[in-house]
């Protein structure tokens, strides 16, 4: 059995990769093409870099249509696809907004209507013609922080998948993974999703085959074992953020849609509508009673 | 921490790493090094050639060091002399005129600190003398003198050192080591610079004693810069890439301090080695700010062996990853675990480096290299690679500023091409 690990920084976090039944060779040539795919989209769509295609959007798109490539295009058009699915609960169009509490507290109550008021997805226009998007709100800015993993790992499966590789386990940070066909020693890849109070305390496993699982959570356990809220969990409906401890895990097929709902049903777990297929989908939540033991609930 | 401290933790670090296959063949026997009784029964001899400023920053550290007695003390400028005498307890024999000091017959070596233009006569003549020699970096002031100089160890089999003292330092073998064995890839750019913000400039207490006290800023006796700081750090560069520079190009002036001084007050090399890869080197006066450094970059990550850190391009593998690599590798079907305590979401991954080195030293490997070389006199050792990191060091930096002056690429000539 021969297997494969590379990793790297990529898209503000760590991407890790194990390759299963590959040579040293074809993994080099693998992580290369994944690394290039990911070294354009990071181009485009970063919010750290400054010269980044969505930051220049976000600094012109205001009042003026802004023509854009087509990896923009799709991801603009996807936000949207998903603010109407969500009933807008994923809402990447409020960069400005920082929760009720904010995140550093530098924000006002006032502050946060006006930027309700003048911000969100809903004030995006596409334009298929002629791809442009133009901005209806002075305080629109989209965030790539809860969508652009879930793209990069889409690239990621199209390397894998036009490379014909049968079995891999990609990370994104550990909260984003593909698991591309199966475990060598197993006929799926197990993971297990831990409560964050109890060390090494399995909440659930999930089977995955040719998946992807996304794990969101509003927060994490310090050394001294108290929970401290990120305070980056907000409800874009109400401002209001989420601090309680909680994560919400999302399988499927599309890693895009993982990571999108998994996020989006942390805020809301009703946010999705009743026709949704869920046909190959699994969603469950993992909460805490007052004495911090887990129960884990499912969604869909 | 004191010296012996720092001595004993790099006697326990570095048995290993000086002991294998990579370095252990050039340097001194460690376990005899390590053993205080033994070496006070061999007390090695020294004189001392050179006892101004560098001379006397030796000597605090041979004072430190059982088992080596200065038995002789050497200088032509009378308060350094007596400096020199009064630091060895007024024990020491002074002389003004280093021929004089060759003709003891009860010293076994000397060590040499005097300005750059008198390297090579006084090394020639000592080790034509008889007397094992270690002399300050950079080696000498032309091509020609270091040529002669490394013959001269050839003709008499005499221990000839050079004052390299990164090569003793435990932090900096550990990175060779580790650099050695391919954790930064194969090494394609290295660059290093010496900052520094002030006139090099010593006090000049009588008139017309300028050029011998402030000798590091004339030609006649110095080539500033590339001999007097940059010569260690293209030697740690050659010694990383087991070669030495082929062609130089650069730039050099005096932009800052206009003060009668003769040796540029900025240099900026480009150095190129046989396999294309490059060292990018400055060195300046007149700014501080980033100190110095040496920062050794290949596909795999990146050393600054001054800090004393690595930085990987690619991040640790993360904790679930790793436990999962261990289950397939044992045959082992168990879940990967994800969302656990120590997990944060969405946070990114900062590269912050790793130490390369976990103890802090004082002694930036002087001290070592005087213990050193004592140990080399008493195996009767001497070290042909250490001799060729300084030589191929020094005559690096000499093109350097020939380069400067000729405006043009100087290539490493093949007449001096061991």
């Amino acid at each position: 059995m021969n297997t494969q690990y590379r990793n790297f920084f990529s898209m503000g976090t760590r991407l890790d990769a194990v390759f299963i039944n590959v040579n040293e060779k074809h993994a080099d040539n693998l992580i290369y093409r994944i690394k290039n795919d990911l070294n354009k989209l990071e181009n485009v769509l970063s919010i750290y870099k400054t010269d980044s295609e969505l930051s220049m959007l976000n600094r012109t798109a205001y009042k003026k249509d802004t023509a854009v490539s087509p990896d923009l295009y799709e991801a603009v058009r996807l936000c949207l696809d998903y603010y109407k699915l969500t009933n807008g609960v994923f809402d990447a169009g409020r960069a400005k907004l920082t929760g009720s509490s904010g995140r550093d507290g530098r924000n006002t109550q006032r502050d946060n209507s006006t930027l309700m008021e003048s911000s969100g997805i809903g004030l995006v226009e596409i334009n298929e013609k002629d791809k442009s998007i133009r901005y209806h709100g002075k305080n629109v800015k989209i965030d790539s922080g809860g969508f652009g993993k879930g793209l990069a790992m889409k690239k990621v499966k199209n390397v894998l998948i036009s490379e014909g590789l049968g079995n891999a386990l990609i990370s994104f940070g550990e909260s984003l993974i593909l698991a591309m066909g199966k475990h060598p020693h197993g006929n799926y890849w197990p993971v297990a999703v831990e409560g964050i109070f109890q060390k090494q305390s399995v909440a659930r496993v999930a089977s995955l085959v040719d998946q992807s699982i996304s794990t969101s959570g509003t927060g994490f356990v310090d050394v001294s074992g108290v929970f401290r809220p990120s305070f980056n969990i907000f409800d874009p409906r109400t401002g209001n953020t989420i601090n309680d401890p909680m994560t919400v895990s999302f399988i499927s097929d599309d890693p895009i849609e993982a990571e999108i709902l998994s996020t989006s049903l942390l805020i809301d777990r009703g946010c999705l509508p009743e026709v949704f297929d869920t046909s190959g989908k699994e969603a469950f939540a993992v909460i805490y009673d007052n004495d911090m033991n887990f129960i884990v609930r499912e969604i869909l | 921490m004191t010296y012996k401290q720092s001595r004993r933790i790099f006697l326990q670090k570095t048995a290993l790493l000086t002991g294998g296959l990579f370095l252990g063949s050039h340097f001194p026997d460690i376990r005899t090094l390590a053993n205080d009784q033994e070496n006070m029964a061999n007390t090695v001899r020294l004189g001392i050639i050179g006892s101004g400023s560098r001379g006397q920053y030796l000597m605090t550290h041979i004072n430190l060091i059982p088992g080596i007695e200065i038995v002789a003390v050497c200088d032509n400028y009378q308060p350094n002399l007596d400096k020199g005498v009064e630091m060895t307890g007024g024990k020491a024999e002074a002389f003004n005129d280093y021929r004089k000091l060759l003709e003891k017959k009860n010293i076994d070596g000397v060590i040499i600190a005097t300005p750059l233009h008198l390297h090579a006569v006084i090394s020639i003549d000592s080790l034509k003398a008889g007397f094992h020699v270690f002399c300050e970096k950079a080696m000498a002031k032309t091509p020609a003198e270091c040529l002669a100089m490394y013959n001269a160890q050839l003709e008499t089999g005499k221990i000839l050192l050079i004052g390299h003292q990164r090569m003793f330092n435990p932090r900096y073998l550990k990175a060779f080591e580790m650099i050695n064995r391919g954790q930064l890839g194969d090494i394609t750019q290295i660059r290093a610079y010496w900052h520094r913000n002030n006139d090099w400039r010593r006090e000049v207490p009588e008139t017309g004693l300028e050029r011998e006290i402030n000798w590091r800023l004339y030609w006649d006796y110095s080539e500033g810069l590339m001999t007097e700081l940059g010569s260690h750090q293209i030697q740690v560069a050659n010694f990383i890439k087991k070669d030495f520079p082929r062609r130089v190009t650069g730039t050099g002036s005096i932009n800052y301090w206009h003060d009668g001084r003769e040796v540029f007050d900025n240099v900026n090399m480009v150095y190129e080695y046989s396999d294309g890869s490059s060292l990018i080197y400055d060195s300046m006066i007149s700014n501080a700010h980033y100190g110095y450094e040496e920062q050794i970059m290949g596909p795999k990550g990146t050393m600054e062996l001054e800090a004393g850190k690595m930085y990987s391009e690619n991040p640790p593998p993360a904790p679930g990853i790793l436990q999962l690599l261990n289950n397939i590798e044992h045959e082992i079907f168990d879940p990967l675990p994800l969302g656990g305590k120590s997990w944060i979401p969405e946070t990114a991954v900062k590269e912050k480096g790793e130490y390369i080195y976990e103890v802090d030293l004082e002694d930036d490997g002087t001290a070592l290299e005087m213990e050193g070389f004592a140990q080399m006199i008493r195996e009767n050792r001497h070290s042909d690679v250490l001799l060729r990191e300084a030589y191929y060091a020094a005559i690096a930096a000499l093109l350097g500023n020939m380069a400067i002056k000729k405006g043009e690429v100087v290539t490493f000539p093949e007449e001096y091409i061991l």
